[in-house]
């Protein structure tokens, strides 16, 4: 696997030309090529700098043809956003973001180094459906408790789903701080994700 | 077998030859401001008290090793940059120091003989005139090929990495005579090993063709002007990809990943180096006596005749970590290898 810009560019203007226009790009090759990315990164045969590379290039390439949707999508329901929790270390929501707006999936940036307090008047304000957890720390990823018995004290319906190092450390870790689920990798994110929003669409 | 000192044990297990029991190391660095009751701040501004914590725990745990090492992001501050303390969490580097070439301009080395990194070397002096050469005092270095993920940024170094070969190698201009100073500084005041931290080598953060043009040649110069003996230590990356290509460099210890077979890694190591490591740090905080029966027999096992040094995977010994825990495991280690069921 090589980081080749240009040349990545060059051919997805070739195929968008050949087989039309780019959503048909997204669904035959990018979509398909960034579940395999997240798995061979899941399974440790591929490196974190290539996955952020290949995030942030598909990022590049949703704002050259799809401007107009990004737009549209943050103002969409359901209402999602990701936030670095009392860290400073942003790859992680760096990559996740990536690859969820290659998908077509718009996630609010919460920011980072954020308190659980801070992360929770947000969920509030914005009525927030799924916040998307990124930690580094052990003691970051402890802080996701308070925000779940903040959300189970005053009755939302926001569902955590949480990701970072120490999950992949303690598989009964996303059971103690109360997360509803977590994600070794991107892909098994937006999985997560969708099948939240379907059951989602379905009550509506 | 007679009794040995931790430093007669742990040099038997790095050197493969009988310890009287396995050596086991504990990571206390940030863990000592909770053992102390204050901020973590204050507690390693104050090298007496940080020495004086080492000695008291290792008086009650009595492992093998001492730690004069604060953490990590102390070298971004012997830079000019900052770290971030908040109760609780290890202290984390603040604002990235660099960006492009031109931030690299007018850098002058920092003096390990000046504040903050003269902190350290006089826990290293305090601890030594204590201890002479009965217990190891494992100091700590960030390899400067991983120092920049805190100058930089872990996302933006990794752009610089594969994208911007010139900068990268202005910052390794900077870096390896630094860390080589750094390292023989703590050697002189009286460390007995070191570890060189390189999180960003392993496979979990870069491909192997790009650890062996980087990386790897960092290391293959930085480390034969270290005086001292080495660890090579990826902070819970994986390493069986590049395990051969590490073997060709000089260092006694290895610690690997946390989601590593470590009896694999292990036996891969073969007599090139000892295996630093098998205890989940993480999963630590939640062990129960049965728990510690079953991830330390195991253990014990596979490295009574040496080439195991006992260690948490990370580096440090998490705050939450319960001090009962903390006792089991020691005195496991301490006392099944003498029970006749296990002997």
């Amino acid at each position: 696997m090589e980081y080749d810009r240009v040349r990545a560019l060059d051919l997805v203007a070739d195929f968008v030309q050949r087989n039309g226009p780019f959503p048909t790009f997204l669904d035959a090759v990018l979509q398909p090529v960034l579940f395999q990315i997240g798995e061979s990164w899941s399974q440790g045969e591929i490196a974190l700098s290539q996955v952020f590379l290949a995030g942030k290039l598909c990022e590049e390439l949703v704002a050259i043809y799809l401007p107009e949707s990004i737009a549209r999508a943050s103002s969409l329901p359901p209402r999602r956003a990701i936030v670095t929790l009392s860290d400073f270390h942003v790859l992680g929501k760096k990559v996740v973001r990536s690859f969820f707006r290659a998908s077509g999936v718009f996630l609010e940036d919460y920011g980072h180094g954020i308190s659980a307090e801070q992360a929770y008047e947000r969920v509030q304000q914005d009525d927030l459906d799924f916040l998307l957890v990124s930690v580094l720390m052990y003691p970051a990823a402890l802080e996701i408790r308070k925000i779940r018995d903040w959300i189970d004290r005053d009755g939302l319906h926001t569902r955590i789903l949480a990701g970072g190092a120490p999950f992949l450390f303690d598989s009964q870790l996303a059971q103690k701080v109360g997360a509803h689920a977590w994600a070794p990798d991107p892909t098994r994110g937006l999985e997560i994700l969708r099948g939240w929003e379907e059951e989602m669409t379905w009550k509506r | 077998m007679e009794t040995m000192t931790p430093m007669e044990r742990v040099m038997a297990a790095l050197e493969h030859r009988v310890p009287d029991r396995v050596p086991f190391v504990y990571g206390f660095s940030f863990y000592g401001a909770k053992v102390c009751n204050c901020a973590v701040e204050d507690y390693f501004s104050d090298p007496a008290l940080v020495a004086r914590t080492q000695l008291e725990l290792q008086r009650h745990f009595q492992h093998d090793n001492l730690v004069p090492f604060f953490y990590g992001s102390l070298e971004i501050e012997a830079f000019g940059g900052t770290s971030i303390f908040r109760p609780g969490f290890p202290p984390n580097s603040g604002p990235p120091i660099f960006s492009d070439m031109r931030s690299l301009k007018g850098v002058t080395l920092p003096d390990p003989e000046k504040e903050p990194l003269r902190r350290v070397l006089e826990v290293t002096r305090i601890l030594k005139r204590e201890v002479g050469d009965t217990i190891p005092l494992m100091g700590m270095v960030v390899s400067p090929f991983s120092l920049p993920a805190m100058q930089l940024g872990l996302d933006r170094y990794l752009e610089v990495l594969t994208t911007e070969p010139d900068f990268f190698h202005a910052l390794m201009d900077v870096n390896i005579p630094f860390c080589i100073r750094w390292a023989n500084a703590q050697l002189e005041a009286g460390a007995t090993a070191l570890v060189y931290f390189d999180p960003v080598s392993s496979p979990t953060l870069i491909p192997r063709p790009l650890f062996l043009r980087t990386g790897f040649e960092v290391a293959r110069q930085v480390l034969p002007k270290i005086n001292g003996p080495l660890a090579f230590h990826f902070a819970s990356g994986r390493s069986k990809l590049v395990l051969e290509d590490l073997l060709q460099l000089p260092f006694v210890g290895f610690a690997p990943g946390l989601l590593e077979n470590q009896r694999e890694i292990f036996h891969l190591l073969g007599k090139k180096a000892a295996l630093i490591g098998g205890l989940n740090n993480i999963e630590m905080v939640r062990w129960t006596p049965e728990d510690v029966q079953r991830n330390l027999l195991p253990l014990l096992a596979l490295g009574k005749n040496g080439g195991l040094v006992i260690s948490d995977q990370h580096g440090e010994v998490v705050w939450e970590t319960p001090w009962e825990v903390l006792e089991q495991v020691s005195r496991l280690i301490r006392f099944e290898e003498m029970s006749p069921s296990h002997g």
